[in-house]
This record gives C-alpha cells, structure tokens and sequence, in this order.
C-alpha cells in the first residue's frame, strides 16, 4: 500500500508543476491542430485522419514526447537533490525496490499521459475540421487503438525507461540532456538513412538499407515507412500496421533494450551511492609557502576598465565551465558524427544519385540545415543552465552581493550564450575541412566556411537572447525551457498551422541560406533580403536585451517584478529601439507587400477565381498560332535586369474567320500590339487584354504581333531567372498566351464548392479524345533573336550564330534559325569557358564556368556516345549545333532541352566519376537533355494526354540504352531498380487513381518512371532492334509539326510486334497493371553428365487496377525472364512462359548454381521485388 | 570611521508574514553581534543589508549613502557570508576565490593573487588550494566562505551563521581573525550562539520575532542584572513546579540533575545562591522578559 501512496503522491507533484500543464496544454493542441491545420505531412495520405495518418501521427507524437519525458525524468528524479533532500529521502525506511518502481511509473505514466491526450487531440481535431469532407475518415477505433498499442505505448516505455535511466546513474541534469539529444541524433540518422518522407524524401532508400534501419530505429517510424511505401492511397486509408517483419523484431528489439537499461541501472543504483562524488582525495604533502599576510586590497569595481576585465572574467568561467563538461563533449561528438554521416552520405552518392566532390558550399547548405536541429535544442538547454546557475549551485547570495552590474552579469550570460552555437559551427567547419583533407580535395574556401557564422549563426544567436529573455523573466527554469521550446516549435515547423505567412510575423525567422549559394553568383541576390529581415529581427532582439536586462534577477527574490524605475537613458536606449524597429518593419513591409504584391495561398485562389470568372467567355475563342519571332533581348545582369522587345506573325490555322483575341500576360507587359486591331480592355489586375480586328483575320491568314517588357529582379522580389551570373532566362517566362489559359482554372473540387465555381466536368476518357485539337500547341517557328549583354558575359540561344560584335560596354550575338524550330528558347548570359568539338559535322559546344573543368572530357564524351547511337538508331539530328550550357543551381531541374540546346545544373558539373562503382549521374542527365532533341524536339508530341510520355519516358529509354552500352548493365540496373520504387512512391503519394500510360497528363511517375519500365519491358520482349525501328518510324512520320500521340506510338509498336503480344503491350500501356513475382523454392541436384539440374517454383499474380483505384486479381500468360548466376557469373538467362499462379520449372546448367532470379532486370511492375531472388540449395 | 545606519526596517513575505517590523540600529565600527534565537530575523536583516532584497519600508545608509536606492554603493564595500551557500562544480579554491576577487575590482593581478594567497593561508586553505570546493567538508567550506568575504577592502562586514560547523580549533582561528579586521571596519556577526559574542562583540543587539529587543555594550548590559541572577541544582522530576514557581531563564542538564538559572531581584527560596551573572543571563533573560 505504500507502494500506491507513494505513486500517489509522485503523481501530485508532477500535475503541481507549472511545465506538466503547458506540456498537456501543447500536446493536446498539437493534436487538434495537426487535423484541422492539415499538416502537410499528412497529405502523403489522401484523408487527414486515416488509419496510415493516424499511424503516423501516432509516431510523430511518441518523438515529441521525448522532450516532456526528460522533465519528467530531470523533476522526477533530480529534485531530492536539488532540494537537498535526498539524504532525507534515502534514509528512511524506503526499499530501493519501492522508490525505483514508484519513481520510474510515475514518469512512464506522465509519458504516456501526454501522448493519449495528443492523439486524444488529433480526434477532437477531425470533429472540429472544416476540411473537405472527402479527406476526413469516418471515425474508427481500431485506427486509434492500434498505432497507440504498437507505436505510442511502447515508444513511451522505451524513452521513459532509457532517460529514467541515464538520469538516475548520473544524476546530472545535463546527462539526461544529452540521452535526450542522441536519441534524436539516432532517430535523424534513421529518417536520413532512409531517405524519409518527413525530411521531404521522394522515395525510400534501397531495400537493404531500409531493412537495417527499420530494426534499429528507435521509434519504430522507419518500419512503418517500410511496410506503407507502395500502398497506394486506397489501401493507406485502412492499412494497421502488421505486427510482423521487421516492425516485430524493432520492438522486440528496443522494448528489451530499455527493460535491459532499467534493470542494469537497478542493479546499479543505490541509495549510499548518492553522495560519492564529495569522496574526499587524500591531501598532499603540507606544502611550505611563504606567509603572505592579510592586507586590505582597494577595490574599484566601478571603473570602465574594470568592468571589462570582470565582463571577461565572469565570460571566462561560464565558458570554461561548459566546454569542459563532460554532457557538452558528449554533445560535441554527437554534431561531429552526424556532420561526417551527412557529409559521408551527400558525397559517396549511394544508389543512383552518384557521388560528388566535396566542395564547401555542399558542406555549408547541410551545415546550415543541420544547424537548427542540433543548435536550437543547446540553446535552449543552456540559457536555462546559465541563467539559474548560480541559483541552482546556491552560489547565488556571494555572486550577487558583488559590486558588479547587473549589466555585466547579464551581458556574460548573452556573450556564453551566444558563443556555445558558435562552437558548434566552428568544430562543422573544422569537420568540413577534414572532411575534404581525407579525401585530398584542396580547394576548400575559407571566406565562404567563415559566412557560415553569419548566415547560421544568426538564427541561433537570436534564439539565444530570446530564450535568455524568457529565463529572466520566469521563475523556475524547466518552465523557461518549456516556453523556449514552444515558440520556437511554433514558429518553426508549424508556423504554416497557425496561419503565419508573412516574414515580419514569422518570429526570428530569416530566409534560410541552406540552398541559396551557386558558384555563379555566391549568395548573390539572397543576401539583402537576408540581411533585411536580420536586421529587423536584431533590433527586435536588442529590445528584449534590453527588457531582460531590466528584468534581470538578482538575490534571493526570484519572482517575476515590474521594475518601472526606468532611467533617462533606459528610456531613451528603448524609445529608439522601437523606433528603428517600426522604420525597418516598415521598410520591409512596403517592399514585399505594397510595392511587390504579397500574395498569400489564398490569394492564389482569388486570382484563379476571378480569372475563370471574368473570362471564361473567351474560353471558346480560337487560338492564333505563331509562325515567326524575332526578339531582341537586353540582359544587363549588374542591374538584375532584361528588357525583351518582340515582333511576332501569327496566323489564324483554324478554317472559320477569327474576330477577337484575348490575351494572358504571364508578367506584366510595357507594350502589346496587334496590326489591324483595336485593344477592347486591358485588365491591370489579371493582365488579360482583348483586341478586337478591325477586318476578320480569314483561314490562313497572317497578322503582325509585337510585345515588350522590362523585368528586374529586386531583393524583395527575386527572378532567379536573371542573376549577376548565370542568367538563364526561358521564353516560356514571358510570352504571352494567346487565348484563356485553362489551367488557370482552380482544380481542387472541394475548393471550387466552396468558392460557388461550377464543378469541373469528368470526362469519360476514349481513345478518340485523343485526336481532339490541343489548344496551346507547340509550333514550330522561324526564330531569329539578337541579344546583348555586359562585355565581360558571352549570350547564347538557340539558331545559328549570324553575327556577333560589340558596341560601347556591350556584346551583341545575333542569332537566327536554320528552318523552323520550336518557339520555346532559352537565352544565356554568363562568364563561360567555352569547350568547342566537332562531331559529325555537328558544333558541340559546351558552356561552363571554368572552376567547374573537372567533367568537361566526361560531357563531350556522353555527348559524342549520345549523337551516335541516336543518329544511328531514331534518324539525323536536326541541326548543325548542340549547345550545352551550364545553369545556377536556381533553376531547379538537373536539365532542359531547347531546340539545338540544352541546359545542364551546375550540380552535375559537381559530381565525381572518379569513382566507377558510384552511378554516373553526368551521362545520365547529358544522354536525357540531349535525347530530347529527337524525342520531344525532332518529333514533337500534340500538347495532349500522352505528350509527357512520349517525350520522356523514350528519354528515359535512351538513358537506359546509352548508358548500357557506356558502363555496362549493372549500372542500368541500379537505375531501373531506383525507377521501378520511384514509380511505386508516386503511385503510392498520388491525389487520383492511377490512370493508364498512354493518357498521363502531368503524373510524372507514369511518364518518366513507369514509362521506362514499361519500354524496358518491351525491349525486353521485342528487342532492342525492332523497338527502334518503331521509334524511328515514328519520328519520320511525325516530325514534321506536333501531332503525334500516343496512339500513333502504338500503331508503330503493333508494327513490329507479332499479333499475340498486341494484348501484352496494350495492357502495360492501356490499362493499369501491376505483378507481384516470386520465386518459392528453388533446389538442385547433380546430373551425371556433369551438369545441374535446378528445381525452381515460382508464383506469380496479376493485377488490374480500376478507374476508381481498386485492385483486382487478374490472370497471367506472358513470357518473363529467369536468370541463373553461378558464384562468379550468369549461366542462364531465358524468358519463360509463366501462364499459372503457382508454376514449376525444370533448369539446366553447366555450372554449380547460386541463385535464382525472375524478371532480374526490373521489367515488371512488382511491389516487392526482393523475393524474386532466391538462393539454390542442394537437394 | 563608518557608520551604518537602520531605520525603521520592515519586511513583510507574500502571505503576510511579519519579518521584521521597525528595526532602528546605528553601527560604528568594531565586532557588533546580532544574538537572537531561529527565526528571529536575524538572517532576513543580513540579506536586506546585504542587499540581497529589499525591505518593505524603512532606510538604511552606509556613510550617509541611502543603499535600498543605490544598493551598488554597499556592493562596493561589503564582504558577505551567507548563512547557506553551495559552490561551482569543477573549480578550485584558488580559482574561486581569485573569480570572486576580479568580481569585487581587484584589478592587479599580483594584488590578487597574494591577497588570495594570505586568506588561504589564513583559513589554513592553502594545502587545499588545488582542490575542487565542492569536495570540501563543511568546516573547510565553511572557512572558504570566510575568505571570500575578507576580499578586497570591505568596510561592513556580514557574517550570517559563521561558525556553524567549525571545531573549536578553527573556530578561535576565526575570532582572531576577524577581531583583527574589526578593529578598522565594521563587522556584523548574527548567530545564536552566546560565546561567539561575548568573545568578539563591543557592541550588541538581541532580535526576537523581528525586533530588537535590546542593545547595548555587553558588559554593561552584563552589569544590569548583577544581585539578580540564582543557581540551583535540582531533580529532573522537579523542574515542572520550579518553572511555574520561580522565573526560570535557564536549564541545563549536569550529571543527570538540572542546573537551574533564575531571575530574581530577592533570594527566590533557600537553596538558591547568588552568582555573577553572564551575557547567556542577558541573552535569556532578555527573551524572557519580552515574552
């Protein structure tokens, strides 16, 4: 009974304490806010609450509760010692049995307390949401009830019996600190490991990496990722996690290892123990000094000398003190290990990401991403520990009757505060750098490491005064830290669920710097928005310095005063603070807000709106098409600037008369004209216009259009597109649309309910939908262009180079098309080295900055393979140029191709092949952009379903080919293996039901991934030869305008392909399918003539998936590859005929077998694709 | 010369509690000791002296300096031992000391460090001096606190509870030190121990429940109760009836029979004699009055 008495009484103290409210006051808020906020991780998931979000959730809250599970254990644990009661405590008749179980139940409890309530929260959330009712489950008990028996019961056991642990054998507040922050540097290990959907990933790692990780994640999260990464959404809304597999083993695993840890620290604790560490050391020898006699020293505190002097004295002991700790140590090795984890991780290039050099910028963006994670937690922990310091040593009553300041005091503790992040910055930039002495790469930049303490020291540096602000103002550290930890949450990851958006509301918030270097520019335009907004948020900082210092404790009154003696100065220091605050706000604001629109999510969809609303009448317009552009383009990049003057012909195509053209401008134009025409209405707001034509433009018929405009990229309104470096500006920026744009229209049904819209019609999808006039084709026009730049930059496009000179500061290239082209260019500007090859009677030419020279000879070299094979294999390639331009890394994609150009991310310049095992990323992008000259450019599709899968998934295919021939089938394979999970994840993350290839529209799983396979999969099955004489077919049939579709590919495919496999390639490219293969048993035995004779089940399913995303079983009949490897090489490799579920094959061969694999080359669209692979066993 | 002055001093703690009510003092220099039993005040002066806190009403000035308003002008010339203190983990004695010596303003290294050196010397630290003080026992914790307040050139000199702890060896090596500085400063000892004042003190006052209830010279106030003060020795068993007879300032148990002290300005009764009455006299009979 005294057991419960005192469990009771554990259970009073901790609801007593202020910070066990606030945790339950969060976490229950959390919850609701998860659900009714629409978290965006919860949208892998098409319903907020389902059984895979509940899950999730469930797992998010239980890594949460790490943070009130370490107050606890700190409250529950260390205050007989804090409050010199343990000798008390420990005296009495108390059994050692009865206080370990009553103080551990009562922290396991709170534990578990605080996530019910959380995901109590979440249920609340899902009655409270005003969601779409579409993405709300009904409610279901067993969705709750499973995740909290498997992920938030265990999890709570696992934290509170491992942080009870390190707190009991320590005893030290900041022990159980650090357990804490290994836990999270482990759990951050698995989440990268794995390549997890929270840190943003695509798709999960390879399987065997997963595998590993989902044993040893502590939080059981990497399983539960495992076990859903293919689901598809229909199958998320219900799927409870299987208690089986490696999610099985995972808590077997650490439910033994925190019972393990509980009972190692029972056995080693012990009430007598407490106060060894006051052992007393055995004195030395007397020691004979000198007798100085007491005299009085004069003190003058008061000098400015002196005040110094003590600054850094007090600076020197609180620095001292913390360095020399062994939890800070501790705490060190945990940043150098993740640091070298990530540096490791983001170099070696597993998979098919291939490795890179280890340049600095790629150290600094991961150091600044890291930064937060690891440098949030410390200050928040140490402005607690610094400010209660000499409280919480008792030390308090000599230190503050001292004649120093309260000013000094509290500046120290700023100056500590600040300087701990510093460390951790300073050891990630001695890591960097011996991170790229191992691997003897020398051309490590010191200035740009240095930035790193502005550009991720800021951030910290003011968390650090606001965390010392709140701790100065509370009365009870642990309670400090819990607000700490609140605002930063709230302003951090959740700043989007409680409906901040504007950067002056978004507490200590800059723009990040982690992805905003290019070695064109540096940081280049992001630095004044950067430096703005630090500002702001300095001075705002200077005023909480100021508050905290007047409200700065000192002796033994500790709580909270209004101190209102404030002095002339005081007032004065604060009166311009606030001054300089609102003139900076109000900089800003007018920037960002009133001279560049802000524009809000909402926003977006006000402008949808009224867009479909006003002129959706001109929907039925008929579209004028271009048939020549002319442009003069003006780059001036010190300015940030283009100004682009256009004179187009455009021709009415259609067969009736046309009267009116309404045009979209995509920017604003200074200038647009139409001959003949009177302009009806300009629309300031949308940038619409309409021309009415004074005579009607008749079939066939030609007009004249110009258009000019002026576009700068301003700190508070930064076009990437147009830098002081590396601009790289596309047409498709800044031509305007000639008719309504229908993809204006708001998409979202629930959205469009909500705002009164009509709702969008379904159409039933036909075959004959696809032979409909698309309205924004892509035409081929005659292109000419002359563009200037500064002097020192060389400007390059698409066409022929004509001409080129300079006038005044200016260089000039004139540029003109050798027949027609596509109208969509991209025009160059930058400091290039200029790599020039002839091949073929083609001009390679390859633009680069000349710090990027390591990978030039690999380029030419993909290039030279790539021209070949194509040429050879799909027809001539269509110019007498091929320019490769290197672009910033602010242009987002790896490459683009334009008529005769393509461009190249400075990424790819930065990747090493000096490693042949690592995936060579380089010929990949290079033969992708550069096969878009024939697929995509050479034959272009109709702007309808199927264009995007035709344009990229034979991309793809060539990649496949190409880089077959280049590094050889292993390498292939790899990618194929990486395409077949990227095609599952994106099936598996989709909003819609999957629909059939040939009709994707923008699903870029189906056309650049499933796409692929599916051309893998006939190649496989028709070979390589006859699929390219389809293509090649294809292209001389359609390259002479865009009209092809992908019916017109499978006619070509049919030609080629005999009657009975018709069937096969309609339902890979028609219909929606899906295999699940595997191989069953497989045994050999020895045959007399010295050959193997291999026994092998394999069983084999067949799925259709439906219009509404149901799978149904269908049958099988179709041949699929087996291969046979001995130890050293393959010795087998035929299709086999596989027509049953369950079916039995006889094998021989000439060499001892050791394994066994069906479809080895990732032909077939199967979740699961390791138990196609089998060891064979004797018999 | 210096001279602190306490006017008038009241604290009152949330709740309502009186601390002190209307405490008036004047202190010149020399040993001045502040003699009252647990929970008489005694430590909730020192702390307002010590400007640790502030009193609810009244004044104090130092040399004529007001310190509840500008407490810095104490800070600069004061040397304070807490009743209680605790230290930083993983420091030595020397280190401290010479922390709290830059904290103080001794900006001359060498002043620093033989000052530091002397006090060490004198609280007999000096073989300690490499030792971490949070391994320290509570006499030799105890002794460095001494020496912490001796730093610089204090001229009030507060010592809550000093010799608490100490074995009567170091606790004569105090008084000697400490009369030593007296002699040139103020120094204000609180403790509820009567010899530690009747050793030292010039000058003294007795608090009860937050107020003074009498001050003085010792002697003098010795001399007040001469002819008034009876001894007797008595059984256990019969010390119910004495105290309710007789006005009994002290008991003290002597080989398992009671040592009475009575206040009396005629012989009480026979069997009670006459002896010179000492500052425990005072102390009691002091307290006893009151109540």
């Amino acid at each position: 009974m005294l057991f419960f008495k005192l469990l009771q009484f554990e259970w009073k103290y901790h609801s007593k304490q202020r910070s066990f409210i606030v945790f339950l006051v969060l976490f229950i808020l959390y919850g609701i806010l998860a659900i009714t906020s629409e978290f965006q991780f919860l949208e892998i998931s098409t319903m907020y609450n389902d059984a895979f979000n509940l899950n999730l959730l469930s797992g998010l809250i239980s890594l949460g509760v790490l943070f009130p599970c370490m107050f606890f254990s700190i409250n529950g644990l260390l205050r007989d010692q804090n409050y010199k009661s343990e000798e008390i405590i420990f005296s009495t008749g108390l059994t050692k049995s009865t206080f370990f179980i009553s103080r551990f139940l009562a922290i396991f409890s709170g534990t578990l307390l605080v996530c019910s309530l959380a995901i109590f929260g979440v249920f609340i959330g899902t009655t409270l949401s005003n969601s779409n009712p579409e993405t709300i489950h009904v409610f279901n008990f067993l969705h709750y009830l499973w995740p909290w028996l498997t992920f938030i019961l265990p999890n709570a056991f696992i934290l509170s019996a491992l942080l009870f642990s390190a707190t009991l054998l320590s005893r030290n507040v900041l022990i159980t600190y650090s357990a804490a922050v290994l836990i999270i540097g482990l759990h951050w290990f698995s989440a990268f490991s794995i390549n997890s959907p929270l840190l943003g990933g695509s798709s999960l790692s390879s399987p065997e990496i997963v595998s590993q990780i989902s044993l040893t994640d502590i939080f059981g999260l990497a399983s539960f990722f495992e076990q859903t990464q293919f689901l598809t959404p229909i199958e998320k809304n219900e799927y409870l996690i299987s208690f089986s597999g490696h999610f099985l083993w995972n808590r077997i695993l650490w439910i033994a290892i925190g019972s393990m840890a509980l009972f190692i620290t029972y056995k080693l604790f012990s009430f007598r123990k407490i106060n060894s560490s006051s052992k007393k050391s055995v004195l030395n020898k007397k020691e004979v000094a000198n007798l100085h006699v007491f005299v009085p020293v004069k003190t003058n505190a008061n000098t400015f000398r002196m005040k110094i002097f003590t600054f850094w004295s007090l600076i020197k002991v609180d620095f001292k003190s913390t360095l020399k700790s062994v939890p800070f140590l501790a705490l060190i090795i945990i940043w150098i290990a993740m640091l070298g984890f990530s540096f490791n991780y983001a170099t070696s290039g597993i998979e098919v990401y291939g490795s890179r050099y280890p340049t600095t910028d790629l150290f600094l963006g991961l150091i600044i991403e890291l930064l937060p994670l690891f440098g949030l937690l410390l200050v928040v922990f140490y402005s607690g520990e610094l400010v209660w310091k000499t409280r919480s040593h008792k030390f308090a009553e000599i230190i503050d009757v001292t004649p120093v300041q309260n000013a000094v005091f509290f500046g120290s503790k700023l100056v500590v505060l600040i300087l701990i992040p510093m460390v951790l910055i300073l050891v990630a930039i001695l890591t960097g750098i011996a991170f790229q002495l191992i691997h003897g790469y020398f051309e490590f930049n010191i200035p740009l490491y240095l930035s790193t303490f502005y550009y991720g020291g800021i951030q910290l540096m003011l968390y650090a005064i606001f965390c010392l602000f709140v701790q100065s103002m509370v009365s009870n550290k642990y309670l400090g830290m819990v607000i700490c930890a609140a605002v930063i949450f709230l302003f951090g990851p959740l700043s989007d669920s409680i409906g901040l958006e504007h950067p002056l509301l978004l507490f200590n918030n800059v723009p990040s710097m982690a992805r905003a270097y290019s070695d064109f520019t540096g940081y280049g335009h992001y630095i004044s928005i950067f430096n703005w907004m630090a500002l702001y948020w300095i001075i705002f900082s200077g005023i909480l310095v100021l508050l905290s210092y007047k409200f700065w404790k000192r002796g033994i009154d500790t709580r909270f005063k209004v101190k209102t003696n404030w002095s002339f100065k005081e007032k004065i220091s604060m009166g311009s603070l606030l001054l300089i605050f609102g003139c900076v706000g109000g900089f800003i604001f007018y920037n960002t807000t009133i001279v560049n629109e802000y524009i809000t999510a909402d926003e977006v969809y006000d402008f949808n709106e009224n867009y479909e609303r006003k002129y959706k009448k001109y929907d039925t317009l008929t579209v004028p098409k271009l048939v020549y552009v002319s442009t003069k383009m003006d780059i001036y990049p010190s300015e940030n600037a283009y100004s682009v003057s256009a004179t187009s012909t455009i021709i009415n195509s259609s067969s009736t008369a046309m009267n009116e053209i309404f045009v979209t401008a995509k920017t604003p134009l200074s200038l647009l004209q139409i001959e003949n025409s009177t302009q009806v209405f300009y629309d300031s707001l949308l940038h619409t216009y309409l021309f009415k034509l004074k005579t009607p433009l008749l079939s066939n018929q030609r007009l004249k259009m110009s258009y000019q405009l002026n576009k700068k990229s301003t700190s508070f309104n930064i076009d990437n597109s147009i830098t002081k470096n590396g601009s790289y500006i596309k047409s498709a920026q800044f031509s305007p649309f000639l008719g309504y744009v229908n993809r204006y229209e708001i998409r979202d049904a629930y959205e469009r309910e909500k705002r009164g819209l009509p709702l969008l019609k379904n159409t039933v999808f036909t075959d004959a939908h696809l032979s409909r006039h698309a309205k924004f084709n892509f035409e081929n026009v005659t292109f000419e262009t002359i563009i200037s730049t500064d002097n020192n930059q060389i400007a390059f496009s698409s066409g022929q180079l004509v001409k080129q000179w300079q006038t005044g500061k200016r260089n000039y290239f004139q540029y003109k098309s050798e027949g027609k082209i596509d109208h969509l260019v991209a025009y160059f500007s930058g400091k290039y080295h200029i790599e020039k090859v002839m091949h073929r009677g083609i001009n390679i030419e390859l633009y680069y900055l000349p710090k990027h020279y390591r990978n030039v000879a690999e380029m030419i070299k993909v290039t030279k393979a790539t021209i070949d094979y194509c040429t050879e294999n799909f027809g001539g390639y269509p110019h007498n140029y091929l320019r490769i331009g290197e672009m910033s890394t602010f242009a987002g994609s790896n490459g683009q191709a334009m008529p005769g150009v393509i461009s190249i991310n400075e990424k790819i310049f930065k990747k090493s092949i000096e490693n042949p095992e690592s995936f060579n990323v380089i010929a990949r992008v290079l033969v992708h952009e550069i096969s878009h000259q024939w697929w995509g450019l050479l034959l272009t599709p109709k702007q309808i379903e199927g264009a995007l899968f035709i344009s990229e998934s034979f991309a793809k295919y060539s990649e496949t080919v190409i880089l077959e021939k280049l590094y050889g089938k292993a390498m292939v394979n790899k990618l194929s293996a990486y395409t077949l999970r990227k095609y599952f994840t994106g099936r598996s993350r989709a909003s819609h039901p999957e629909v059939p290839l040939y009709i994707t529209a923008h699903e870029q799983y189906l056309a650049y991934s499933k796409g692929a396979i599916i051309l893998n999969a006939i190649r496989e099955l028709i070979g390589e030869k006859q699929l390219n004489t389809a293509l090649k077919n294809l292209i001389i049939k359609y390259d002479k305008g865009a009209t092809a579709t992908s019916l017109n590919l499978l006619e070509e495919l049919y030609q080629v392909t005999s009657k009975e496999n018709h069937v096969l390639i309609d339902d890979w490219i028609k219909r929606v399918i899906t295999y699940d293969l595997s191989i069953k048993t497989a045994t050999y035995k020895k045959l007399k003539n010295n050959k193997y004779e291999i026994q092998v089940a394999i069983s084999s399913q067949r799925y259709h998936t439906n219009k509404s995303g149901k799978e149904n079983v269908i049958e099988i009949n179709e041949p699929i590859t087996i291969r046979v490897n001995s130890k050293t090489e393959t010795i087998y490799l035929k299709p086999h005929q596989i027509n049953k579920n369950q079916q039995e094959f006889t094998i021989v061969v000439d060499k001892i077998p050791e394994y066994i694999n069906i479809d080895p080359f990732f032909t077939r669209l199967d979740r699961n694709v390791s138990d196609n692979i089998k060891m064979i066993l004797p018999k | 010369m210096s001279l602190l002055k306490i006017e008038n001093i009241t604290k009152t703690y949330g709740g309502g509690v009186n601390a002190l009510s209307g405490i008036n003092l004047e202190i010149n220099n020399g040993m001045f000791g502040l003699l009252g039993p647990n929970g008489a005040g005694k430590s909730s002066l020192m702390r307002t002296l010590a400007t640790l806190q502030e009193p609810t009403s009244g004044k104090i000035t130092f040399n004529d300096v007001d310190i509840i308003n500008n407490p810095q002008e104490m800070r600069n010339n004061l040397g304070y031992l807490p009743q209680e203190f605790g230290v930083y983990p993983k420091i030595s004695a020397y280190e401290l000391l010479d922390h709290i010596a830059v904290l103080k303003g001794i900006q001359n290294k060498k002043e620093r460090k033989n000052q530091v050196i002397a006090l060490l010397q004198q609280t007999n630290l000096y073989q300690h001096r490499k030792k971490h003080v949070s391994t320290f026992s509570g006499g030799m914790r105890q002794r460095f606190g001494i020496a912490q307040a001796l730093l610089g050139d204090p001229k009030l000199i507060i010592v809550d509870e000093p010799t608490a702890g100490l074995d009567p060896e170091e606790r004569n090596r105090f008084h000697n030190l400490l009369s030593e500085i007296g002699e040139h400063v103020i120094v204000l000892l609180s403790t509820h121990i009567v010899e530690d004042v009747r050793d030292l003190c010039s000058n003294m006052a007795i608090m009860g429940e937050g107020q003074i209830i009498s001050h003085g010279i010792p002697s003098e106030l010795i001399q007040q109760l001469e002819g008034q003060i009876w001894k007797r020795t008595i059984k256990k068993e019969a010390l119910a009836s004495f105290k309710t007879a007789f006005n009994v300032l002290s008991t003290q148990l002597h080989s398992g029979e009671i040592r009475l002290h009575v206040l009396s300005e005629t012989k009480p009764e026979s069997g009670f004699e006459l002896i010179n009455p000492d500052l425990e006299d005072v102390y009691f009979s002091t307290l006893t009055t009151k109540n």
